[in-house]
């Protein structure tokens, strides 16, 4: 008898259980779909891997940039070919003799998004001063370090001073890292504001799943104008391959960062979906561990470098032309970039490598670990320098994360070496000083902890004069001076593969790889706002 | 006349030793091994599985070149190519060596892993199945839990738990994982087997219980253990394939079945001759395992007789 109840007991719990799991379905669908059942204003993207913190001080990854791209806006913005600063939340500014003082006028009427706590309130110039100074307190990636302090001095102005003369600091502002957001939120939400983030960008993030994809609506309220779309959905799909058959199903509108066979798939795809491939400023690189364990010393570096054949590793990774051959740690599209320098790329040269192993005291090789993200090229390039490195006699072993883990494992310093890539501006002061600055080595760019007091000489000479000319040649030290101390080899320069249906309209491919739905070139109306046919 | 007395006298003879020979013929005809030729399907299947030992275990004379010996410049050469019979995987290692290697791994975590089962699961059934009552219980109850999981998920969990890459824990997550079904299986053997009336001599006679349980008991439990363990191999390789696939199991650069596939997947649909190939050795070796059991298991089992 006591069975039967208990049985009883469980089948209802049970039926309760499915009963519940339709009835939250339902609750969910027309919700997801939009009040007219049509998805034909909808935009879904696809991400080669999932954005893990997005709050803007604490975004480490370009995947959480292309969220936080969208739902907040910055001081200033580049134009779409990455030639002219264009005012967005400041209307204009000036800058002071020294280069250390700059004034901006804010831009007014500006309103936040109506979330929990800002609930739609005018920008001031004080959530200005608050947000660049966050930024430049703590931001994880050292976002804005240039800048001393940001104060109000009018009803409509900031005026930001720098601990010193930083040509790179404009630029700084356009990074995602350097959002305006606003300080109810911030505190608001606390540790859970990434989750919940807002600004008085053109797209609310309405959900954020982790892995899974992140929802976005049109601000309808946007100053600049309203957006075309009603829906901005990016989803996050590790697997290039599985992005292109999303395309060819027209699961997505879009897919970026194509690789290896899936650049095949959608350049034979048909049916209005085209492959587009723009320059990218972007250097595809592995790095070594300059402070920890047999890699920090020089020749141990050096006979890991030199033990690869790069050209082979290249003509198995990229079978379908997507990218060019790389030596320096700056991309080709850069103004810093120097060809003369080309020649200080290790050569692939087994013996000699074996035998700088062998003065280090190496000569029976050591134990290290090969840190990747999870994306096929990142695991198939791991297993070839796995393989390389056993003619040394190194046991190298493979740890493949996601996103997340991985960049904490590098930032951390833990990581023996590493492969990832880097992006951004032309400025070599986003790559050169990201990269080997001292102050950088907690950051995921300087993870391989690189410290040379000669390189930040060059680097702080660099950015503190303004003559293009004079600050290339500085960067042109630095980096020698860096390859020479083999941190790494940078090996390829990637193109940007975009797979896009013809459905989507106005879309423009970036140099920077930020995907921008609504943008202007004047700062006061829209000049591109894509949008979808039905 | 002296040829003539022979005949005679093996005409005398003929009785008793042509009895003899005929009881030792029938005898011979009916046993395992010559039921099991008799099978065709089963000899198909001990073909493939001899097959299969063969350049597992003969594999360094096999393969042509070295598995691990890459050369990225020749990467995805088609089957066929020079030197290359079935051709090169995405970082240019020759496709029928890691095969051949990889069988080497495949069976060898197959068949440890059987064994590691049949060895735990054995000696707990036998425990719970004779002394039954509350030991019984105990052990049956935590194996009904194990079986509550899905296999895959019980060895992808052992796996997480093990720490991946190495062979011996593949070997130990797909053994352990196994366990509960030998368990069951010797138990319900047991159960039959001890109240047998040559048990209950053993037992008038004052058998002590660890001879009871070992020389009389385990041995009457043999034949169904034989077909099971036949059967758990193929498991076993479909289970090393499908975590060493789903990243858990053989980590690279060594070649398992399973991880060739795993690389396969990325290059359908170009170089789909990569997992074509992995694949069409699970599941060959996998059906001349399940023959040959299903072989043994009609020659073992009195039940199944036609």
């Amino acid at each position: 008898m006591m069975k039967k109840i208990l049985a009883l007991a469980l089948a209802c719990a049970m039926s309760a259980g499915l009963l519940a799991g339709c009835g939250s379905e339902n609750n969910a669908t027309p919700s997801t779909d939009g009040p007219d059942g049509a998805n034909g204003k909808t935009l879904t993207v696809s991400l080669s891997a999932s954005p893990a913190k997005l709050d803007p001080i604490h975004y480490s990854g370009a995947y959480e940039g292309q969220i936080i791209q969208q739902v907040c806006d910055r001081l200033v913005e580049y134009n779409d070919d990455m030639s002219k600063f264009v005012p967005s939340l400041a209307t204009s500014w000036t800058v002071s003799d020294d280069g250390v003082t700059y004034v901006f006028q804010i831009r007014q009427g500006v309103h936040f998004q109506n979330t929990k706590y800002a609930q739609g309130r005018e920008m001031t110039a004080e959530d200005v001063a608050y947000s660049l100074n966050r930024s430049a307190q703590f931001s994880d990636n050292n976002r804005l370090s240039m800048l001393d302090k940001a104060e109000v001095t009018g009803d409509w102005e900031v005026t930001c001073t720098l601990k010193s003369a930083n040509a790179s600091f404009m630029t700084a502002l356009t990074d995602t890292g350097n959002s305006i957001v606003a300080k109810e939120e911030v505190e608001g939400w606390g540790d859970n504001f990434g989750y919940n983030l807002s600004g008085t960008g053109a797209f609310y993030l309405d959900k954020f799943e982790l892995d899974e994809q992140a929802i976005m609506s049109a601000n309808a309220e946007y100053w600049l104008g309203k957006p075309a779309l009603e829906k901005l959905v990016f989803k996050f799909i590790t697997d290039p391959n599985q992005a292109a058959n999303a395309l060819q199903t027209g699961a997505i509108d879009m897919a970026t960062q194509l690789s290896g066979e899936a650049i095949n798939t959608v350049e034979k795809a048909g049916n209005g979906i085209e492959l587009v491939k723009v320059e990218d400023l972007k250097i595809n690189y592995i790095r070594f561990n300059s402070q920890k364990g047999p890699t920090a010393d020089v020749r141990v570096r050096q006979a890991l470098a030199e033990a690869v054949d790069f050209e082979a590793v290249r003509s198995a990774l990229y079978q379908y032309d997507e990218v060019k051959a790389g030596y320096l740690p700056l991309p080709y599209g850069s103004w810093g970039y120097d060809a003369s320098l080309e020649s200080l790329a290790p050569k692939y040269d087994v013996e000699h490598a074996k035998k700088l192993l062998a003065e280090a005291g190496y000569a029976n090789g050591f134990d290290l670990t090969i840190n990747v993200s999870n994306t096929e090229e990142r695991k198939t390039l791991a297993t070839m320098l796995q393989g390389y490195w056993m003619a040394l006699g190194i046991n190298a072993q493979v740890a493949v994360n996601e996103w997340g883990t991985f960049s904490d494992t590098v930032c951390s310093g833990n990581s023996d070496v590493y492969a990832m890539s880097w992006s951004w501006y032309p400025d070599p002061y986003f790559f050169l000083n990201k990269l080997f600055a001292s102050n950088e080595t907690t950051a995921i760019g300087n993870g391989a902890g690189y410290v040379s007091d000669y390189v930040d000489e060059m680097l702080t000479q660099a950015f503190s004069v303004t003559d293009i000319e004079e600050r290339a040649e500085y960067y042109r030290k630095a980096m020698e001076q860096a390859m020479k101390d083999y941190t790494g080899v940078y090996y390829a320069n990637p193109y940007g593969m975009y797979g896009i249906n013809d459905r989507v309209v106005d879309f423009k491919p970036r140099a920077d790889g930020m995907l921008i739905f609504v943008t202007s070139e004047d700062g006061e109306t829209i000049s591109r706002n894509v949008s979808v046919a039905d | 006349m002296e040829k003539n007395a022979k005949v005679v006298n093996t005409a005398d003879a003929l009785g008793a030793a042509s009895n003899e020979e005929l009881l030792k013929r029938e005898r011979r005809a009916n046993s395992a091994w010559s039921k099991l030729k008799r099978n065709k399907t089963a000899m198909v299947g001990l073909i493939i599985v001899c097959f299969m030992i063969f350049i597992a275990v003969f594999a360094p004379l096999l393969a042509p070149c070295d598995p691990t010996a890459m050369s990225p410049v020749d990467a995805f050469q088609k089957p066929g190519a020079p030197g290359h019979l079935l051709g090169t995987d995405n970082i240019g290692r020759d496709l029928l060596s890691r095969i051949i290697y990889g069988a080497r791994v495949s069976l060898l975590v197959a068949f440890c892993g059987t064994i590691v089962a049949g060895i735990i699961g054995v000696l707990l059934g036998l425990i719970a199945g004779y002394f039954g009552g509350i030991v019984d219980s105990i052990i049956m109850r935590v194996m009904d839990g194990m079986l509550a999981f899905p296999f895959i998920l019980l060895a992808i969990i052992l796996m997480t738990v093990l720490g991946n890459g190495g062979i011996m824990n593949v070997i130990i997550a797909i053994g352990i994982g196994n366990v509960p079904s030998f368990a069951r299986v010797v138990r319900g053997e047991v159960h039959i087997i001890k109240n047998e009336e040559y048990c209950n001599a053993a037992r008038v006679i004052g058998v002590s219980k660890a001879r009871m349980l070992f020389t009389h008991v385990l041995p009457n439990t043999i034949s169904p253990l034989i077909v099971y363990a036949t059967l758990g191999i193929a498991g076993a390789i479909i289970s090393e394939a499908a975590l060493s696939f789903l990243g858990l199991g053989i980590s690279e650069p060594t070649a398992s079945w399973g991880s060739i596939l795993q690389t396969g997947k990325n290059w359908m649909n170009n170089s789909p001759y990569i997992a074509t190939c992995s694949g069409i050795f699970i599941l060959v070796t996998v059906l001349g395992f399940n023959l040959l059991g299903d072989g043994i298991r009609d020659v073992l089992d009195p039940k199944m007789k036609k």
